[in-house]
């Protein structure tokens, strides 16, 4: 397969899960593509199946969620046909990501360096003293003073735990990061801090985001295309410029429309 | 700025300093109020806006009672809640006031249903059997939740929009006067918080109950609240009705603030771009500004009164100043 443009692309993707009442399909044949490069951003309210999504693309999805449908296609490699090994292999260092809950996917009794070192070591079979230079170059990359490496995850603020497993995803340069509601736990002034920081080294490192928020405000000030999800399907997909000042689907308007936003609705009180 | 009939809630030169003693180590003392003064009148709300860590929520701690204050008074209806000795009187007190968290699942109790939650409350104003039924059906109408639907159901059978108004409803069982709000939409997703500020709003207008509206997203808070206050490092750095505060900020911090409220018309933008690294920079340049102590204030325009204005440099206070 020659290399695409297309550094993504998800087609027909179907996700069940097994319960007590039969199948529930989370996710309904979704197709899409992100570029090399971009910032694609999924929005939609809780339940409407894009961290389902999120999970599917990195295979993390665990029973009752089955792939039941569909092709996931990442930089040419066929993700739902990897062998339980080369998918060991390929994890986190084509994909990696940040989670929903990023102030707590850190491990409270290891130190930050620790956490580091575990993804160096088992990825890269880097030894001690290059785990450390490593380490201490990517804290240097999203502004924490290299010492703060000794530090466990409760000595830090909530922005700096955010930064460090920004760090710790970016650590095999993988060419895709999916974000998953990456800054929803902080207030606006540190999340606008991220976000900027993100699109910093993300000019720098030239990898692609998948970018998953509810917030259709936020994702509009950062993502390049925009699909709305609405119960499993993806309703819309246009450009970020479209999407605020033309929205297609009545879906897209109505979220639009549930948003208090500055300068709107001030005579409202 | 006093007028005659004293206000609903008022805070008079609060001050509150937390001691923490570490097992090891010397003990740290935290100021988390340095000289908060504000007023609240019925049926009105007032936000409190800041970061984590800028004292918004002690505030609204204070104010139901939780601790006692370093210095300062806190008056409900004129009277100085520190002098409220007798059990009746603390109990009539924390009926009127109420609170509403953050994370609607865990304030409700995951093994009762919500009949449970609602009929406790309503059996203190001495309800029984048919009218006890009665009322909590009404009170779930009021928060516009269908009584047929919801009253058998626990907890984790509704969503966070849903919970988070039987929360409001367990402060109208108790027929709170006022409702301390600590970021009560924040866990919930974008597209519902605005039905659940609407839901305050009536209250507000209907029911004349006065919000202490806690939060850190300035653009919600001018949707529900007729002034805000907001805070940094403990202390009110500018204070005013909401529209003016908004159209007109004056403190650095407010700026700041307002900044960064996500708005689809504004690009994040790259190295590439000119403001772009700046922000960080900028924000912290802002916080050790906003950090010192206040001093006095300055009236704006009436009503609206901004701190640190003798020490404001001129390249990020005088120019709106003067807009």
């Amino acid at each position: 397969m020659s290399v695409s443009s297309n550094l993504v692309e998800v087609r027909g993707l179907q996700v069940d899960f097994l319960t007590q009442n039969g199948l529930f399909t989370a996710v309904k044949g979704v197709d899409f593509d992100i570029k090399r490069g971009e910032v694609m951003g999924l929005a939609g309210e809780s339940g409407c199946g894009k961290s389902t999504i999120a999970f599917a693309l990195m295979r993390l999805h665990r029973p009752p969620a089955i792939i039941s449908k569909g092709d996931i296609r990442i930089d040419g490699t066929d993700v739902l046909a990897l062998s339980p090994r080369a998918l060991e292999q390929w994890r986190w260092r084509k994909v990696s990501m940040v989670f929903q809950s990023a102030m707590s996917s850190l491990n409270p009794v290891l130190t930050i360096f620790e956490q580091f070192r575990d993804v160096l070591a088992r990825h890269e079979g880097m030894g001690r003293d290059a785990a450390r230079a490593r380490a201490e170059t990517l804290m240097r990359l999203v502004s924490i003073p290299s010492n703060r490496l000794d530090d466990y995850p409760h000595q830090l603020s909530g922005g700096m735990r955010q930064r460090v497993v920004l760090a710790i995803a970016l650590a095999l340069e993988p060419q895709l990061v999916i974000m998953d509601e990456p800054t929803t736990a902080l207030d606006v002034v540190v999340q606008r801090e991220i976000l900027q920081e993100i699109v910093v080294l993300k000019e720098t490192l030239g990898f692609s985001i998948l970018f998953i928020t509810h917030d259709l405000a936020l994702m509009a000030q950062f993502a390049d295309r925009i699909a709305v999800m609405l119960k499993g399907e993806i309703v819309e997909t246009a450009a970020v410029g479209e999407i605020v000042t033309a929205p297609r689907h009545d879906y897209t308007r109505r979220l639009w429309a549930a948003m208090p936003r500055l300068g709107h609705g001030m005579e409202a009180v | 700025m006093e007028g005659n009939s004293s206000p609903l809630l008022q805070l008079e030169n609060v001050t509150k300093t937390f001691t923490l003693k570490p097992l090891f180590g010397s003990e740290k003392r935290v100021e988390a109020l340095r000289n908060v003064s504000l007023r609240l009148e019925a049926g009105r709300a007032l936000a409190i806006v800041g970061e984590s860590g800028s004292g918004k929520s002690t505030v609204g701690r204070a104010v139901t009672r939780l601790f006692q204050l370093t210095s300062g008074r806190i008056l409900f209806a004129g009277r100085d809640i520190a002098d409220l000795t007798t059990r009746a009187d603390r109990m009539r007190y924390l009926s009127m006031v109420q609170m509403v968290f953050q994370d609607p699942f865990a304030a409700l109790n995951p093994a009762h249903t919500i009949r449970h939650h609602l009929v406790r409350p309503l059996a203190l104003r001495g309800l029984k059997s048919a009218a006890l039924e009665a009322a909590a059906r009404q009170t779930l109408a009021d928060v516009e939740l269908d009584p047929d639907m919801t009253l058998d159901k626990y907890p984790h059978e509704l969503s966070g929009g849903q919970r988070q108004r039987i929360n409001l409803a367990r402060a109208l069982a108790v027929d709170a006067r006022l409702i301390v709000a600590d970021e009560p939409t924040s866990m919930l997703d974008v597209s519902i918080r605005r039905s659940v500020l609407d839901l305050m709003r009536r209250l507000k207008h209907e029911r004349a109950i006065s919000f202490l509206y806690i939060t850190h997203d300035i653009a919600t808070a001018h949707y529900i609240a007729e002034e805000t206050a907001v805070m940094f490092a403990g202390q009110i750095v500018e204070y005013g009705p909401s529209a003016s505060v908004i159209r007109n900020p004056q403190h650095p911090y407010t700026r700041l603030l307002l900044s960064a409220v996500p708005d689809p018309a504004v690009r994040i933008v790259g190295p590439s771009g000119a403001e772009s690294q700046s922000f960080s920079v900028d924000a912290e340049t802002v916080r050790d500004f906003s950090r010192r102590p206040v001093g006095q204030s300055r009236e704006v325009v009436p009503g609206h009164f901004v701190y640190h204005h003798s020490d404001m440099n001129p390249s990020i206070g005088e120019a709106a100043l003067h807009a």
